[in-house]
């Protein structure tokens, strides 16, 4: 007697066979994912800090390489605007030297270093997915978990998130969905800043706080440290709350020094 | 050795290129390499990841999900060839 097989027999398990071993291979890397983020946090950041390097470098190479191709007209122009850009600073630089000379003679040749801990930036968005920076240093050099993360001329970036021994990462203000209070305006009118990624933010504000483009926008530090700018703000005549767009006054993905201040 | 290139290529992307980049390089790479997916998916969000920025690791997810999708389509193909 001829038996019958049929496909329909058995057929969650049958039909997809390789469910199990998936499920176990995901739980596996689960797993391993857990045991490398916990005891070897900086392993992977040691092994790719060449790649991301040699990633920055090729970075700048194309830039440079591709302005050649740029309209000429555009590059003149720069060009005058960059040689009046110098003589301005050379001007300024002899008179600072002036001022440093002076100084040198009332208070010595003392210096003191300054507080915080400079750190090299790895990795940047928008190679890095979560808006977060790879930062060169760690527990080693003094960094620490909720440290401020500023950037050129004192500007806040963001704070770090977690640290290794020689590597740390910093969780920029604009993360999406990250809420940080700050302020707005010469008024300083209290506002909940919302990361939207990639630099950019936003705040919801009552209409009559009367916030246009162009203020300031504030977060705490020693004092009240500007952050961003107003760049839009809504205008739709039915909301009593309006909208707020915010730039960052220090672009994330040109940063390659930061200072780490506790 | 052909089949590791896209994957080699993915995990070269991860550091280098835009993560938009690198979110297409680990697709491409899981459909000739299945397991290369979540495993790339699992390095992006090891060295990238932090708990603040967001509830799930997305470069996980989404290796797992390429790589499901990959072992369908081998599955599909492998299929077709045999029946055919």
């Amino acid at each position: 007697m001829r038996k019958r097989f049929s496909r329909r027999h058995n057929s969650i398990v049958g039909a997809y066979p390789w469910a199990g071993p998936a499920a176990l291979a995901l739980i596996v890397l689960a797993l391993l994912f857990f045991i490398l983020r916990i005891f070897l946090p900086g392993a992977l950041v040691a092994l790719a800090t060449p790649l991301w390097v040699s990633g920055n470098a090729l970075t700048a190479g194309a830039g440079n390489t591709l302005s050649f191709f740029g309209d000429k007209g555009a590059l003149i122009e720069e060009r005058n605007r960059l040689e009046a850009d110098a003589a301005a600073l050379y001007a300024k630089n002899a008179a600072l030297e002036a001022q440093v000379a002076d100084l040198t003679r009332l208070l010595g040749e003392r210096t003191e270093a300054g507080p915080g801990v400079l750190a090299g930036v790895l990795s940047r968005p928008p190679v890095s997915p979560y808006d977060t920076l790879i930062l060169d240093q760690g527990t080693e050099a003094g960094v620490a978990v909720g440290d401020r993360v500023l950037g050129p001329g004192g500007l806040p970036l963001g704070t770090i998130e977690s640290v290794a021994k020689r590597s740390a990462r910093a969780l920029l203000y604009s993360t999406p969905a990250r809420e940080t209070e700050s302020w707005v305006g010469e008024s300083r009118i209290p506002l909940t800043l919302v990361g939207e990624g990639a630099g950019a933010m936003s705040a919801i504000v009552a209409r009559e706080a009367g916030v246009v483009v162009g203020d300031q926008v504030y977060v705490p530090g020693p004092g009240a440290v500007p952050l961003g700018v107003v760049v839009a703000v809504g205008s739709d005549p039915s909301s009593p709350r309006s909208r707020v767009d915010i730039r960052p006054l220090a672009n994330p993905f040109s940063v390659t020094w930061v200072t780490v201040v506790p | 050795m052909m089949r590791a290139m896209p994957t080699i290529l993915a995990l070269i992307a991860l550091f280098v290129f835009p993560w938009q980049v690198s979110f297409v390089a680990v697709f491409a790479a899981a459909l000739f390499m299945p397991a290369a997916g979540i495993a790339l998916g699992i390095i992006a969000d090891i060295v990238y990841y932090v708990p603040g920025a967001s509830f799930v690791p997305y470069f996980t997810l989404l290796g797992a999900v390429a790589t499901a999708v990959s072992m369908l389509v081998h599955r599909f193909v492998k299929t077709r060839i045999i029946e055919g």
